[in-house]
Formats: C-alpha cells, structure tokens, sequence
C-alpha cells in the first residue's frame, strides 16, 4: 500500500469517527435533555459533504446499528431510509464539481425536512408502530385528537423535530467543514469513476 | 470509496484478499442466518440474536450493493439506483430481511430462505450453475415441457384404465406418474390391474429417458462452462506472457 493511499484512508477513518461521533454524541443529547430534536444524522450530513455521499451513507448505517441495537429493537433499522435521504440530499446537493455551494443549504436543508417526513411517516404506518419520541408522540396526538389523517399526524409530528434538527444542521454542518484542517476534505478516490454522476463530485 | 466497496463485493479483481474474505464472509452469515429456521423452538435469545445480527449484516451487505449497482451497468447510469430495488436478485435479498424486521406479516417468514440467494452472488460455483441455467434456459423448458406433458399423459392413461379403488382421482394418477417416473416411487399407490402393470412398464421404460433429459442438459451446458472459464484463463496467462 503506497502512502498517498495510506494517507487516504486515514483520512477517511477520521472524518467518518468523527461523524459518527457527532451522530451518537449528539442524539445522546438531544434525548438526556429531552430536545425537541433528533441530531442523529448531523455527522452523516457532514461526512456526506465532506467526504462523498457514500460515506455519509456508510456512517448513518452504523449509527443506525447503534441505535437499533443498543436503544430500540432491531427492525427499527428500516429508519434507516431516513439518514440515507440525509447524506444523499445534504452529499450531493451541496457538492457541486467538487466545490462545496453553501448557498444550497437552506434547500438541501428543507428537502431533508420534507423527504424525512414523508419516510418516517410511511415507515410508522408500515410498522404500525407509533411515534418513539415524547415530543413527536405528543404533537401526533394533537393532531389525532384534532381529527387530522393518520399519516398527516405522522408525517408533521416527524417533520416538526426534523426541522429543528436541520436547523442544528445548518449551522453545526458549516462549522465543522471549517474547523477540520483542509487535508480532510474533499478526498475522493472515486475521482477517475466514468460517469457524470453525482456522486462524482470530483472536477 | 465507492470504487473500493465495488471491488470488495464484486470481486473485480480475482487476486484481492479482502474481497475474497468478503464473499465467504457473507455466505457463511448468510448460512448461519438460516440457522434458527432448522428448529421447532427458535424463540430462545440465542436465535434472537442470531437472527438480529445476521440481518444487520446482510442488510448492510445489500445497502453497499445498491451504492454500487450503477458501476456493475455498462452506461453508468444514474437510473441504476432506482432500477436496483426492482432487480430479482435485491427483491430476493431484500424479501429475505423483510420477515424478521417486523415489516411482514409472520405467515412470510418461510421467505427467510431467500438468504441463501447470496450464494448465488458470491459463491463461483453457484454462479457457475445459475449461468448454466440462464444460457441454457430455452432448451431446459422445452425438454422440462416435454417431461412435463409426458408424466401428465401416462397419468390420465393409468387413471383411465385402473379401477377407482385404486386411483380415486387424477391427482392421485399424476401422483404416482410423477414418484414412478422420478424414480423415487414410494409406493403407497400403484397399478394393482394387469393393464395397469403393463401401462406402468410401458411408460416407467421411456420415462427414464425423458426424465433424465433436463439432467443432460445440465451437465452438458455445465461442462461447456468450465470449458470456456479454461479457455478464458488459458487467454489471460498467454496475454500476460
């Protein structure tokens, strides 16, 4: 193994503990202090815009692995719809060429909102299994009470916490990218892929 | 990244290491996952976990599949990732996981079976067989047909000609057609009349040839298929002479 590959990896390996770090770190908490929030997929957004898309996709699945197995039961794994529509809304909106356009943010931030609504909300009805947070679980019992369609009441108790949390994004994603040392980013080995893909972010 | 996990589930390259891992890592997860169906009682925490720990495994396994599918297309296609999940072979994977995470009803838990669909996409010789099976599929349906038209032809002539006592009806014929003529007879029915006799050694004679022509087939396209595998690494080491 030659070092620039070496140096690669490593890289990899740090900006991904890092994220990974910032998921687990920040879910803890969001849930000991009982936010309105979930911040389990912050550090996958800024995998996905720091690195590529696909690691943002590696990382949320381990978080995911955490979660399910460490917090909830195993089939809540399925909710990992959610944190790959992060790292892949977040990885290649933002990436541009592989330049980073911050000026997409507050779109990439709003589609995340809207998509995750609509994921969890499916995967809820599917599951038939009602909302895991207090917070959620309160604002979908207003509006059950309030007469609202049942995967309305999801979809807007599950976009109402993932607004708060891609507001967390919005600001903590930017100020990670600038704090890491510039030898961290944008460090794609996919650069010679062929196709006009936009998991290609390289130039 | 995505090139590295392409290459580490695809094998590209025959002589990486990691990659061979890999594959019988996931077939002997896959293997193991199929475990806890072999007992009556597999409610104990050991298959729980087991059962969880499998499909997390091959969960990932099939979300790193979906990451790379465009880069196993000849276009490279940004479609790749939607036409994926539809592909017969991810419906299998992803059918195999479904069960045990709660997203289908208990009765589809025998789906769990689909599993083993991994040793087709890892084992060599798996894939050796399913290749034999997609270039011979023409002729494996029309000899299966003829097989097929043949047992059902013996077993209306026996239903016609043995008394009610002893073929009360069709199904019972196409029964006894079928174990005779695969030889695996069983022998809680048969022929008891001296026609029925005749009839059974009539068809039993040409029904080992008809019935053994799909094995043939199998064999013979099988053979072609390590001939050409020869052939093709005979080529490469002359190429890299």
């Amino acid at each position: 193994m030659n070092d620039s590959r070496k140096k690669e990896i490593l890289k990899y390996a740090a900006v991904m503990l890092i994220g990974l770090g910032l998921n687990i770190g920040l879910y803890w908490i969001a849930h000991i202090f009982e936010l309105p929030m979930w911040l389990d997929t912050v550090g996958t957004a800024v995998a996905a815009v720091t690195l590529e898309p696909a690691a943002g996709l590696v990382i949320g699945y381990a978080t995911n692995l955490f979660e399910s197995s460490a917090i909830y039961m195993s089939d809540t794994i399925i909710y990992y719809a959610i944190t790959a529509s992060c790292a892949l809304i977040f990885g290649i909106m933002l990436r541009k060429k592989g330049k980073i356009s911050w000026k997409r943010l507050p779109l990439a931030a709003l589609s995340y909102v809207a998509v995750s609504a609509v994921l969890s909300a499916v995967i809820s009805i599917w599951r038939d299994s009602p909302p895991s947070s207090g917070w959620e679980l309160m604002i979908y019992g207003n509006m059950i009470s309030a007469g609202a369609p049942s995967f309305f009441a999801y979809a807007v108790s599950a976009g109402a916490l993932k607004l708060v949390d891609a507001a967390v994004m919005c600001a903590v994603t930017p100020l990670v990218y600038t704090v890491l040392p510039e030898s961290m980013k944008n460090v794609t080995h996919i650069s010679a892929t062929t196709w006009k893909s936009p998991f290609n972010t390289n130039p | 990244m995505r090139r590295y996990i392409y290459g580490l589930i695809h094998n590209s390259d025959a002589h990486r290491r990691d990659g061979l891992c890999y594959d019988w890592f996931i077939m002997v997860v896959a293997i193991i996952s199929v475990v806890p169906m072999m007992f009556r009682d597999n409610s104990a925490p050991i298959f729980k976990a087991l059962e969880s720990v499998t499909v997390y495994i091959l969960f990932f396994d099939y979300i790193l599949r979906w990451m790379t599918y465009d880069m196993s297309m000849k276009n490279n296609s940004i479609w790749a990732f939607f036409i994926y999940p539809f592909t017969p072979l991810a419906l299998m994977d992803i059918a195999g996981l479904l069960p045990t995470l709660g997203l289908l009803p208990s009765s589809f838990m025998i789906l769990r079976v689909l599993r083993l669909v991994k040793l087709l996409q890892y084992s060599k010789s798996c894939r050796r067989v399913l290749n034999v099976f997609r270039k011979q599929g023409r002729t494996l349906a029309s000899v299966l047909l003829i097989a097929v038209a043949y047992i059902f032809i013996s077993a209306l002539v026996m239903f016609i000609y043995e008394p009610a006592e002893n073929f009360p009806t069709f199904f019972d014929a196409l029964y006894w057609a079928t174990t005779a003529l695969t030889t695996v007879g069983y022998g809680d029915i048969y022929p008891k009349s001296d026609i029925g006799q005749f009839i059974s050694m009539i068809s039993s004679f040409f029904g080992i040839a008809i019935i053994a022509m799909p094995a043939g087939v199998v064999t013979a396209g099988f053979m072609d298929e390590l001939d050409s595998e020869e052939k093709e690494k005979e080529r490469e080491a002359e190429g890299n002479e």
